[in-house]
């Protein structure tokens, strides 16, 4: 797939995302595939390590690693996953909920502080899918929101995770995204899902958009100033023309509502 | 510094735990059932990648000896890599450190790292390969050999698993194991232990030829020069050669 993307002469996309930890220090076929990758097109990272909730110390030698290949990729954005993958120094290699509560925004804004200070850039982070809160004390959207203006950071709105999430926690979607700081999005993630029980829903990345989640990000765009959206998909990947129908799908929404873009 | 209350670190510390070996654990939730979801994605994915990147000893050991490996390497070690494609390489350490559990697949370490050698010289960082001509004299000409490469010495025969039970078969076994330039594919050749010797020299020696070096390691070693010796070292360095392991003479 990444071949036949760098291969790719028309209906190509405007931009790809992949995560730093899979391609840092990697030469040979993987390394060319990635030089290829970055010299045709624009580049977003969206990291999975950082861990910004995470209990344990930033990983500065992880960092240090981290700032040097986003400097020689030229990476426009950076984001990151507003959950922790690391505790007790061991890592997870998968996005824990973090518990809704003041001491933890106070926390996350310090490192979110720490880390954008240090990589010289702002950092995006994004509201992720969770299945259970875990001993929250406020609201989901409350603790996005502080952490996104004390810390300063930028916000990428993934509007599946907010789907699923309404979903799963009873709750309305659009009144959720109407109290985020939607001045700080700066990047926007649709996916499909995948319902693995009459209540629950698991976000997968490994399935096609579905249509409420289509017209969600229609009623969220015009509140929004135009940024990149980027279609995920992880695994169970179809044919380069279906992916290619639902990016085209993407555009027409987008230039819909931001009529210069 | 602000430092995290006690109480919300622990309410993290029981959910990552729980993630890690699965055990009932008191957490202020929802759901229970919805809790359950955590640590099945999250082993899923653990178990995903290390079947990914040790296939043939998923195949080779029993499913419940597998599946029992997996748990508790997940629950009892601490994966210090942020990077999940070489999480992997820590379960090498996690069975050489508990090998009485493992003791009736007594070759499954070397198994394991003759695994995570293809993967690793795979992917190794690129470096520099210095400039060269063609070959002329094999033997006394200084020769320069592809750098993304291991030499790696083994207990088992795990290189010849599908034939052969490594268990039987405990020895010395020496394997080249390299990158071809072109294609990224990963060679394994094996060598007898004086070729392993010989190339090892070769190798931290470049401005050396390898009659020099043979006769070096024959000196310090007791073992004789002989025609013999000189072909069967010409016929080795040819072939690896023509698999594009020693890519040419130095170009001074």
């Amino acid at each position: 797939m990444a071949q036949q993307m760098i291969d790719l002469d028309s209906g190509a996309p405007d931009f790809i995302e992949f995560a730093p930890e899979n391609w840092m220090d990697l030469g040979g076929y993987w390394g060319r595939t990635l030089k290829a990758a970055t010299e045709k097109y624009p580049v977003l990272c969206h990291g999975l390590s950082l861990s910004i909730g995470s209990p344990d110390e930033l990983d500065w030698d992880f960092l240090k690693r981290l700032k040097q290949f986003l400097h020689e990729h030229d990476v426009q954005i950076y984001s990151e996953h507003l959950s922790y993958s690391k505790c007790d120094n061991a890592h997870l290699y998968d996005l824990l909920p973090i518990p809704f509560r003041e001491d933890a925004v106070k926390h996350i804004v310090q490192r979110l502080k720490q880390v954008q200070d240090f990589l010289e850039r702002p950092v995006a982070i994004e509201n992720v899918s969770y299945y259970t809160p875990v001993g929250a004390e406020m609201k989901e959207a409350e603790f996005i929101s502080q952490i996104v203006l004390e810390s300063d950071c930028r916000l990428l709105l993934d509007v599946n995770n907010v789907y699923v999430n309404a979903f799963n926690h009873g709750y309305d979607a659009k009144e959720f995204i109407s109290e985020l700081p939607l001045d700080r999005v700066v990047y926007i993630h649709m996916a499909g899902h995948e319902q693995v029980a009459p209540d629950l829903i698991i976000d997968t990345h490994g399935q096609d958009i579905i249509d409420p989640v289509f017209n969600l990000f229609e009623w969220t765009l015009p509140q929004l100033n135009p940024v990149p959206v980027l279609l995920e998909r992880d695994f169970n990947i179809p044919e380069i023309e279906i992916l290619r129908n639902e990016m085209n799908q993407l555009r027409k929404i987008t230039s819909k509502s931001w009529h210069n873009v | 510094m602000y430092k995290l209350k006690d109480s919300t670190h622990t309410l993290q510390s029981r959910m990552a735990g729980y993630c890690r070996d699965g055990k009932p654990v008191d957490l202020p939730v929802d759901s229970q059932e919805r809790l359950s979801q955590y640590r099945r994605l999250v082993f899923n994915v653990v178990k995903g990648i290390l079947e990914q990147s040790y296939p043939v000893a998923t195949r080779r050991l029993p499913s419940e000896m597998w599946n029992q490996l997996l748990h508790d390497f997940f629950a009892e070690h601490d994966c210090r890599d942020p990077q999940v494609w070489r999480m992997p390489k820590e379960l090498i350490d996690f069975v050489m450190n508990n090998g009485d559990r493992y003791a009736e697949t007594p070759y499954l370490v070397d198994l394991l790292r003759m695994e995570w050698l293809e993967i690793e010289v795979h992917s190794m960082p690129d470096k520099p390969i210095p400039n060269h001509l063609p070959v002329e004299d094999i033997l006394n000409q200084a020769i320069v050999i592809n750098p993304h490469y291991r030499l790696e010495q083994f207990e088992y025969p795990v290189h010849q698993i599908h034939q052969l039970d490594p268990a039987q078969h405990k020895s010395d076994f020496f394997l080249l194991v390299f990158r071809e330039e072109e294609t990224g594919n990963v060679q394994f050749i094996q060598l007898q232990p004086f070729m392993a010797i010989f190339l090892d020299t070769l190798m931290l020696n470049p401005t050396i030829c390898a009659v020099e070096v043979a006769e070096s390691i024959c000196q310090t070693s007791g073992h004789s020069v002989d025609q013999l010796l000189f072909r069967q070292i010409e016929a080795l360095l040819n072939h690896l050669y023509v698999k594009k392991f020693i890519l040419g003479r130095t170009a001074v």
